[in-house]
């Protein structure tokens, strides 16, 4: 998990952040430097630069009361006006983290004196997320993943040994942790892709790939599913196709039914589908795939 | 009134007009609506749009009425920012429209 990082400190929101803990600082009057561990969406605001989250989640190594108006006013770089706040309610303790979370933590330089602020490292931060997987959670993780800081395989092996001693519903955390890997390797796989793979975004295309559905019918595999559910949508529904209802069909006709490789399946929807046009479209075809190849046992 | 049900009317008044039944009637809407803007703009960008209209629509014709945050905080409009996030996260999730 060693890899150089390079942080974004000098976004509108980051200095926002610096300012907050210059703030933050000088309210609590510190005679000895405390360390702050940073979670949250400003945690990947910082390492990818791509997400907007206005709260601060910070875990201090310390017992200290917070003040409660503690924000600074900002202004994007798009000129949208919000407000960097502490959030108050944070507790590390609600959601789920490997027990060697410290050990791991990355320092980041805010060029404040007395507060030592760290940031949670990717693999943390993305397993951080997955008590709750909500959409912006699925988004930072995909985020973290893009950005090459965090491979599913770690995302994998330290949610698993974080669920392992976590207390609360482990029956959806393991849904959680299915997905957000499936999700995760579907960015990798994405990413993989030559760009000569990667097909143009045109009506054309789409076009294109309408008027090749019928000859699907002579190829095998998830090919050949994706042309007969594809048929069977065009009659019922003309130009007003569900395309994802199709897709998610021929993928799990294809692996639960007929146990073809997910990877395979979703190469073949990501080739002949006429929606899988964009990059978001082909990382939820290879994301699906991957789910309804890795069930999840029901506890009992 | 006390502390609860001003923040409860707060957050009526902001579900209104996340549906679309009302806009800002006066200084403490407008500021409060787009204090509410800022603190959802993340978790509800739907929601965080439709406040932050209703209060430029506000401001566009009382311009000398907005405040600044800390200001909105001291005269009691707003108790606590991440309290006011998560009660309309709470409250406004399924609201729009």
């Amino acid at each position: 998990m060693n890899r150089s990082v390079l942080l974004h400190t000098d976004t509108a929101l980051a200095q926002g952040l610096r300012e907050l803990f210059q703030q933050l600082e000088d309210k609590l009057q510190l005679s000895r430097p405390i360390k702050v561990y940073l979670a949250g969406g400003m945690a990947v605001h910082l390492y990818t630069a791509n997400r907007v989250t206005t709260d601060v989640d910070a875990e201090f190594a310390a017992r200290i009361v917070l003040p409660r108006d503690v924000f600074v006013p900002i202004v994007l770089e798009d000129g949208t006006e919000q407000i960097v706040f502490l959030d108050t309610n944070y507790n590390p303790t609600l959601g789920m983290l490997s027990e060697d979370y410290l050990d791991r933590v990355i320092p980041v330089d805010l060029g404040v004196e007395n507060l030592q602020i760290y940031l949670l490292s990717p693999v943390d931060l993305a397993v951080s997320k997955l008590a709750r997987y909500a959409e912006n959670d699925r988004n930072d993780i995909a985020a973290l993943v893009d950005e090459g800081l965090v491979t599913s395989a770690e995302l994998q092996a330290v949610a698993e040994e974080a669920a392992s001693y976590y207390i609360g519903a482990v029956n959806m955390l393991k849904f959680n942790i299915r997905d957000a890997v499936a999700l995760a390797r579907a960015v990798e796989l994405e990413n993989a892709l030559s760009s000569e793979d990667v097909p143009p975004n045109t009506p054309a295309e789409m076009a294109q790939r309408i008027a090749a559905l019928p000859s699907l019918k002579h190829l095998d595999g998830a090919a050949r599913a994706f042309g007969e559910h594809a048929a069977r949508a065009l009659i019922d529904a003309g130009n007003a196709v569900d395309w994802q209802a199709v897709e998610r069909a021929s993928i799990s006709e294809s692996i639960e039914r007929h146990g073809l490789d997910a990877e395979d399946v979703a190469d073949a929807l990501c080739l002949h589908s006429p929606a899988a046009l964009t990059r978001d479209r082909r990382i939820w075809i290879r994301a699906w795939a991957q789910m309804c190849a890795n069930p999840v046992a029901p506890a009992r | 009134m006390d502390a609860r049900v001003l923040e409860a009317d707060l957050i009526a008044r902001c579900r209104a007009v996340v549906a679309g039944t009302a806009d800002a009637r006066d200084a403490r809407d407008a500021n409060t609506f787009l204090l509410a803007s800022m603190v959802l703009h993340s978790r509800l960008p739907q929601a965080s749009h439709r406040l932050k209209e209703t209060s430029d629509a506000y401001f566009s014709m009382h311009p000398s009425e907005r405040v600044a945050v800390q200001e909105a905080l001291n005269r009691g409009w707003v108790e606590s920012l991440p309290r006011l996030r998560d009660m309309l996260t709470v409250h406004l999730t399924h609201a729009v429209g």
